[in-house]
């Protein structure tokens, strides 16, 4: 009996173990634990030049910590992960002009790579190959034809265009409204040159991070046009982000020259315009990578209560018209650190296929990303759902369902007595008491009739 | 035959005791045969509860006995109807699930240590064996012991009943019968007797009868138009007052104590013919007590003046009442009742329901063979000897013959009154001709007869043995027939299939018990399960997972949404399955195997479901159809059929397969066709499970596609 029950035990012990080796060895997600191990960064480069020409942007990125690993694009020993282990949590694509990328690199694996909560930037050219065209398609991007690049013949740069007017200076007008992603200091116009992408219409999530202004198209600058341009104007997007639904972030921009270090330094003035000493590339680019490597913008839910006013745990089951309370933590991570996140328009719904109630959830004062809402529930009995879903530009997507069960009310719940039914209690009573008396009437009038 | 040997009364005391013994004995056997009869399922597969609502009864039963009686009372179910819930204590009768927690936890008491679900799986039987001492006992009353003898053996094996109460088939109607007769017995009891004692034992047997099925309607209605026929009849008299005035009184304030009654006793148009006759029964005494107090003319006149007055109140209040809505209009099922074309033309949800649909006449024969001819005999007897408790059992029989042809499972409140006409039609057969057969020595001695007398006799003694001869035949056939229907159609589980290969052998398709135990093992505690709502009790309570829809269809547009999403494109029913947080699809298949009571086969009535609603106005049934007007899934089948949720669920890498030799790839054994859309991908869900034969498909639906665009 005993040796037997050893022996159980030890097997459990055993399987547990491999369990837990199971577990560690096919983990398929990032590793976003330690703030070290979220920067291992691949860059995949078609031209070991690129190191040079955009040392500023590289510099940054190592000066902030990241540990960059140059790759060249058609590498075959290339490989994102190793042992079902994802080596870097970062892919930076600095290789418009390959074909086909070198090793297990696909444009596939890459899909595979941010469902599994990578980060990319990546950059295409007017020379873009089909790899970086087929990634593109991937999130929502189209890049234009070979050849082509966006032109402008007004709000081209006239210092350093040599009259194809394909370098052209952004407004950062153009940008898109969302200070979380590109930062609020670019003032200056934006230098580009590149070919323009187009943005898959169906797909929610792409944003266009930059667009070009109304008076420029895309077409090849050495051929005279004879079809409608595939953009014109504002719908010339120059720089597009996606946010997936896991919160991985890719950025995609049509220039590779955006990032370097001649463009960073590079002074600008449009035809006739005013003249900046430097360009926005810098500032913008500076808060598009902090964006897309998820330095800015990433919010937290935790904590996340819910309880009958007056209580401290949940119950097993709310009942209709109870009050409750619903607490929660939102948190931003901000240089590494979680700190409490502020705003005024977080809402609760409490909903069972429709909302019965929407609220907003209000900061309480004194700690520090605690907010709470308190209201009734429903006069409904079902299966309802507390739910956040906050959506807001630049922040990584925060939803949480925490379902509840709201009962009607138990047999020894309602009121025991009812004015209203008063007359009827007292009918009830008064005929008790009746047919007691009738009964002793009968019984003796009867007795006096038979002993007459 | 046990009906022979009791003519032969004598008046000796041994006589008397042998007489008694033989009764105990025949009726006690009769009891362990109705039993026994029932355990054919058990023996031959395992014990297991059958089809589809017990499940649910064996899930609150299991709920009962571990949580007692006020949590299964104030249970709120939110396991089911997701995400609406139910409220299982108010929508139940909770008589049955009462029933075996009390024999359950009775037994458990005396240390017998038997597990709810053989309480459950066994509780039909050992009613069963109730019914046929009940049974005797009311037809003793309106006959004699012989006449029930006959019928209490004869309900013991008769399939109309058996159809319901095989062990394992766990249901309402299971103990209803036994109650529905009780009442009557006590209701005759009290007629006979006048006692407020038994008057009061029917209702406490009327309120046990309500407490376990719906069905007591039926018996409110009876018991009020047989005192009613009395009155017509000038049969009227204190003795039927002091019954029918108790019974009505207690029985309704005692049915108003379950929660799913509630005031539809006092309020809805089913139950007004009781209280009408409580008030006439009333008016009657009261215009008699006054009759035997006045003089004519005086009477005439306060008759008359009385008479126009109550008319006019009653239409008055009467119509005020239903304009305010204080009495319900009719509900659907009782208008299907009354006009079998009712709930096709209005309500598909009852209509799809196989049992609702109006009765063949094969199956009249298939479950009461030998009783369908008997029953006109066991008329005719009641008729020849009019009397207040026979006309009840005229009544009962008319009626329920009637309703037996509207709705099939009607059959079961039949099935009683045949056996008990059976029962005396064969007693009262026998009885005229068992008196003319030769007594061999005894009876010759006691008077010389002539020789002329001599040959009638002998010639009537002929007569009579052929004719005992072809009733015990007959009756010998009825045992024969019994057995077998109940062998061979009532008593599989339905939820373990069976069938025979082409070399003879037995196959068992366990699809179901399988998938479900996927599901139990392999899904989140709170994953939602969306199925066609046949499915919904046996997922909850052997999946333990949250349903969408199930049997209890108390929400018709809920059922419709899932409907919709069955017969809607792929895309269309993903924002309907997004809507209602739907994790697993499950669809039941039966095209590899031949199964035919397949999701396909009663797709028609989800598309119908569907449309009926506002939200599904888009779906049509004609769009479902081919160009020449019938439903197919081949080649010819129209467009939106073929690409339908529903079709695609099913027939998922179905093109691909095998099914019989010579016949092409993807082809369906059911509809004996080759599929007319083979080769498709889902987008939206991906096959999570199939079971060993097909028999169960489980799709998972996929979540929003992690970067916006599929």
């Amino acid at each position: 009996m005993s040796t037997n029950n050893q022996r159980s035990w030890i097997q459990f012990g055993l399987s547990q173990l491999l369990l837990v080796a199971l577990c560690l060895f096919f983990t398929e997600t990032v590793n976003t634990q330690s703030p070290q191990a979220n920067k291992n960064t691949l860059v995949l480069v078609d031209n070991l030049a690129i190191k040079e020409t955009h040392s500023t942007f590289f510099r940054r990125l190592q000066e902030n910590g990241y540990q960059l690993t140059f790759k060249m694009s058609d590498d075959q020993a290339l490989s994102l992960k190793k042992y079902g282990v994802w080596l870097y949590q970062n892919l930076i694509l600095f290789a418009p002009g390959t074909d086909e990328l070198g090793g297990d690199l696909s444009p596939e694996a890459i899909a595979e790579f941010v469902d599994a909560g990578g980060n990319i930037l990546a950059s295409g050219s007017p020379a873009a190959g089909d790899a970086i065209r087929d990634l593109a398609a991937e999130f929502g991007v189209e890049l234009d034809d070979v050849g082509s690049s966006v032109i402008d013949h007004l709000n081209y740069d006239a210092r350093n265009d040599k009259g194809k007017h394909t370098i052209i200076a952004v407004d950062p007008k153009n940008l898109v409204d969302a200070p979380i992603i590109v930062g609020k200091e670019v003032q200056a116009p934006l230098l580009y040159e590149g070919s323009s992408l187009l943005v898959d219409p169906e797909n929610p999530l792409v944003l266009e991070v930059l667009v070009a202004s109304s008076t420029s198209y895309s077409y090849d600058p050495t051929k005279p046009i004879s079809e409608y341009p595939h953009t014109v104007g504002r719908n010339t997007v120059l720089i597009a982000a996606l946010q997936a639904r896991n919160n991985a972030r890719v950025v995609f921009s049509g220039s590779l020259d955006f990032f370097s270090d001649k463009f960073f330094s590079a002074a600008v003035q449009k035809q006739g315009g005013q003249l900046f000493e430097k360009s926005g590339n810098e500032a913008l680019v500076r808060s598009l990578t902090d964006w897309v490597f998820k330095e800015n913008g990433v919010l937290r839910l935790s904590n996340i209560t819910h309880n009958k006013v007056g209580e401290t745990s949940p119950p097993a089951e709310y009942t209709i018209t109870e009050e409750v309370v619903y607490r929660a933590v939102f948190e931003e991570l901000k240089g590494g650190v979680w700190t409490g996140y502020v705003s005024d328009d977080i809402q609760l719904e409490f909903l069972r296929i429709d909302p019965f109630v929407r609220t907003t959830l209000k900061r309480v004062p004194g700690k520090s990303g605690l907010y709470e809402a308190k209201f009734i529930v429903p006069d409904v009995y079902g299966v309802f759902q507390f739910k956040i879903d906050y959506h807001r530009k630049g922040y990584t997507f925060v939803n949480s369902a925490t379902q509840v069960s709201v009962r009607p009310l138990q047999h020894t719940q309602y009121e025991r007595f009812i004015p209203g039914a008063f007359p009827y209690y007292a009918s009830a009573f008064s005929m008790m008491v009746g047919v007691c008396l009738l009964s002793c009437v009968f019984l003796h009038i009867r007795e006096k009739d038979k002993s007459e | 035959m046990a009906v022979k040997l009791l003519k032969s009364k004598s008046g000796d005391t041994t006589a008397q005791k042998y007489e008694t013994l033989l009764k105990l004995s025949i009726l006690s056997l009769g009891a362990i045969l109705s039993f026994s009869t029932r355990l054919f399922s058990v023996l031959r597969y395992e014990s297991v509860i059958h089809e589809f609502d017990p499940y649910f009864n064996y899930r609150t039963t299991k709920y009962l006995a571990e949580e007692g009686y006020y949590s299964f009372h104030n249970w709120f179910d939110d396991r089911a109807w997701y995400p609406l819930g139910r409220i299982i204590g108010g929508t139940i009768y909770p008589g049955l699930m009462i029933t075996s927690a009390v024999l359950h936890n009775f037994l458990n008491f005396f240390n017998f240590a038997i597990d709810i679900r053989n309480v459950c799986v066994f509780l039909a039987p050992l009613f069963s064996s109730f019914t046929t001492i009940v049974t005797y006992l009311l037809t003793k009353e309106l006959k004699d012991e012989g006449a029930g003898l006959t019928a209490a053996v004869m309900i013991a094996i008769v399939p109309g009943y058996i159809s319901r109460s095989v062990a394992g088939s766990y249901d309402n109607e299971g103990i209803a019968i036994f109650c529905m007769l009780l009442t009557y017995y006590t209701w005759i009891k009290a007629v006979k007797s006048g006692s407020v004692a038994w008057a009061a034992a029917c209702s406490l047997a009327y309120f046990y009868m309500v407490s376990s099925w719906g069905g007591y309607v039926f018996l409110i209605n009876l018991i009020p138009l047989h005192v009613f026929t009395l009155m017509i009849t000038g049969r009227f008299s204190h003795r039927i007052y002091v019954a029918y005035s108790t019974v009505y009184c207690i029985g309704t304030i005692l049915s108003m104590q379950i929660p799913f009654v509630g005031f539809q006793p006092v309020q809805s148009s089913e139950h007004m013919l009781a209280l009408g006759v409580f008030g006439l029964s009333q008016i009657i005494s009261f215009i008699d007590y006054l009759k035997s107090k006045m003089s004519k003319e005086n009477f005439d006149v306060l008759f008359q003046a009385l008479f126009t007055l109550v008319a006019v109140t009653v239409v008055a209040v009467g119509s005020v009442l239903m304009i305010t809505g204080k009495i319900s209009p009719w509900t659907g099922r009782f208008y299907s009742l009354l006009d079998p074309s009712y709930a096709k033309n209005n309500i598909p949800i009852i209509a799809s329901v196989s049992e609702h649909q109006p009765t063949a006449w094969s199956s009249f024969y298939f479950d009461l063979q030998l009783l369908v001819f008997l029953f006109p005999v066991g008329l005719y007897c009641c008729f020849s000897n009019l009397n207040d408790s026979n006309i009840f059992i005229i009544l009962y029989g008319m009626t329920s013959i009637y309703f037996a042809g509207v709705m099939v499972r009607l059959m079961l409140v039949l099935a009683p009154v045949m056996c008990v006409l059976g029962g005396i039609a064969v007693s009262s057969l026998l009885g005229r001709f068992m008196k003319d057969i030769d007594q061999g020595g005894k009876g010759q001695d006691k008077r010389p007869v002539k020789p002329k007398e001599q040959a009638a006799q002998g010639r009537r003694n002929e007569i009579s043995l052929a004719f005992v001869g072809m009733l015990t035949f007959f009756l010998v056939m009825y045992a024969f027939h019994c057995t077998w229907v109940t062998s061979e159609a009532y008593s599989s589980p339905s939820i373990v299939l069976s069938a025979r290969s082409y070399d003879g052998s037995l196959i068992i398709f366990d699809d179901f018990r399988e998938a479900y135990y996927w599901l139990r093992m392999n899904t989140p505690p709170d994953a939602k399960i969306m199925s066609w709502w046949d499915y919904g009790y046996q997922i909850t309570a052997m999946a333990n997972r949250t349903i969408l829809v199930d049997n209890n269809t108390w929400n018709n547009t809920h059922i419709s949404r899932v409907g919709q999403a069955m017969a809607s494109p792929e895309d269309k029913a993903y924002e309907i399955m997004r809507e209602l947080d739907v994790d697993y699809v499950l669809v039941i298949f039966g095209g590899l195997t031949g199964y035919s009571s397949d999701d396909i086969n009663k797709f028609l009535w989800m598309v119908r479901i569907g449309g009926s609603t506002d939200r599904g106005n888009h779906i049509k049934e004609q769009d479902y159809y081919s160009p020449g007007g019938e439903f197919r899934i081949d080649r010819e089948g129209s467009p939106t059929m073929l690409n339908c949720l529903m079709y695609k669920l099913c027939y998922y890498r179905f093109g691909s397969m095998y099914t019989e030799g010579g016949k092409p790839t993807g082809y369906d054994r059911v509809r004996n066709a080759e599929i007319g859309n083979k080769d498709f991908e889902l987008d939206v869900l991906e096959e999570a499970y199939t079971t060993e034969h097909w028999l169960v498909r489980i799709y998972k639906v996929k979540d929003l596609p992690n970067r916006g665009a599929r």
